[in-house]
């Protein structure tokens, strides 16, 4: 491949990452990627992250980012996360970006020839593509996929939960966000409560899914929109958080969990990271309960058992083929153990951060790696 | 013969460490494994019979041909509870 010299390698890129909000029971992915990036081998670019709140803590790490900036929340929409970007690559200069949350994807699906006209690299599903893994289309297309999903129905009323049972939703049920949140509901009045908190929290809809017992395994890989699954890694929640996230897990290999991701890569086409989650039953059934369309908060074990799929994607966006990526075979066993700590922010940093919307710093991490 | 196949490779798939540690690549489950049992399952993992564990365990352990068939039952009962 001929470069022109304007066009480095991606290991020399600045790349943005968003999702660097770190709150331990939900940390969101961004800090994983930046950690995986920081791993990656020869990479001496600069790394830049996007946050949505002046607290988000990936910000502030630093052994994390370079620079960091604040973006308008999703629900401001694509002209306005536009412009806030249009501003921060005025004097930041950005190679790739990174999505890391759901709630942010549709607007920079809506943005992305823009970005790239502006030279950034991304690699994301169409809309399309996203809105087939809603959780509400689950049952479609695990139904085309050939995996199975529990039953699942958008709610606009909480007087569902007194008559469910007449209907065949017995409970336990889940009740969950359309982006994020789930609740195990064993009652009428406290699935009306959750669905109420629900609606406060994230608005409508409100979905309800049947409850399904059984070990909760993910799988995380990327795509490159011609079907194929690329660098799988497989997880076993080992420990969970008050808002069921793991704290702990261990690769596995498992052939049937390989086989329901292979199908939905190929049926969905998808672009980019993807992070699939399945519940194991007592029978040995695998039933699919939610698909996110980014790389998963654990994504740091990847980079643990030889896969490093942040750095495989970036490879991938510069025009790699995936035979051509450094993906070890699978290592199950190699586990992870997520821990807490603080870190130290004056009140210089948090300022800056409130009153410009960008931190003070660059700190010397990119001419460090340089 | 699929049931046969899929046991053997859902067998193979436990890794045992020196120290009984058995790991279940599929599933992520850990499993402790005493020594008389480690020497069960690194047989079965190589094909051996229900038959072939016993006259075996029967010399390593010298117990009676009655003990360690129930002993081996039981196992096999267990690892088809959790090996499934």
């Amino acid at each position: 491949m001929i470069r022109h010299a304007e066009q480095p390698h991606w290991t020399g890129w600045n790349i943005a990452v968003t999702g660097i909000n770190a709150k331990p029971e939900n940390p969101g992915p961004g800090c994983a990627v930046v950690r995986c990036l920081r791993q990656a081998t020869g990479f001496r670019g600069r790394i830049i992250g996007l946050a949505y709140e002046t607290l988000d803590a990936g910000l502030y790490l630093r052994d994390g980012c370079d620079s960091g900036h604040l973006l308008p929340y999703p629900a401001t929409g694509a002209a306005a996360l536009l412009e806030r970007l249009d501003e921060i690559v005025g004097h930041d200069r950005i190679d790739a970006l990174l999505p890391c949350l759901d709630a942010e994807l549709p607007n920079f699906i809506a943005i992305e020839g823009e970005l790239k006209r502006r030279g950034i690299h991304l690699m994301l599903p169409q809309r399309a593509q996203l809105r087939r893994r809603d959780k509400d289309r689950l049952p479609a297309l695990g139904a085309a996929a050939g995996v199975a999903t529990p039953d699942v129905q958008c709610l606009g009323d909480e007087r569902f939960f007194d008559h469910c049972g007449a209907d065949g939703w017995h409970y336990p049920l889940l009740v969950k966000g359309a982006f994020y949140d789930a609740y195990i509901v064993h009652s009428a009045p406290e699935a009306r409560q959750r669905y109420r908190q629900m609606v406060a929290t994230w608005g409508y809809p409100v979905l309800v899914q049947k409850f399904v017992h059984g070990e909760e395994v993910n799988l995380t890989a990327l795509g490159d929109g011609s079907g194929a699954m690329i660098g799988e890694v497989m997880m076993k929640k080992q420990a969970l958080t008050d808002k069921g996230k793991a704290w702990a897990g261990v690769a596995i290999d498992d052939p049937d969990l390989f086989e329901a991701g292979r199908r939905l890569f190929d049926t969905l086409k998808w672009r980019g990271p993807l992070e699939i989650e399945m519940l194991r039953e007592p029978s040995g059934t695998l039933q699919l309960i939610e698909i996110n369309p980014r790389f998963p908060a654990w994504i740091y074990l990847g980079y643990g058992v030889g896969r490093n799929l942040p750095a495989a994607l970036l490879a991938l966006m510069d025009g790699a083929r995936p035979g051509q990526l450094q993906l070890a075979p699978p290592r199950p066993g190699t586990g992870f153990i997520r821990h807490a700590q603080e870190t130290i922010v004056t009140l210089d940093e948090i300022a800056s951060v409130a009153v410009s919307g960008s931190t003070a710093r660059p700190h010397a991490l990119g001419s460090r790696a340089a | 013969m699929e049931i046969h196949a899929t046991r053997s490779r859902r067998l193979k798939a436990m890794v045992l460490n020196a120290n009984g540690h058995a790991f279940d690549t599929r599933t992520g489950r850990s499993y402790g494994v005493n020594p008389t049992a480690q020497v069960a399952l690194l047989m079965m993992q190589d094909g051996q019979s229900r038959e072939a564990l016993i006259e075996a365990l029967v010399g390593l352990c010298e117990q009676s041909h009655a003990v360690v068939e129930a002993a081996v039952d039981r196992f096999l009962d267990q690892l088809a509870s959790h090996v499934s």
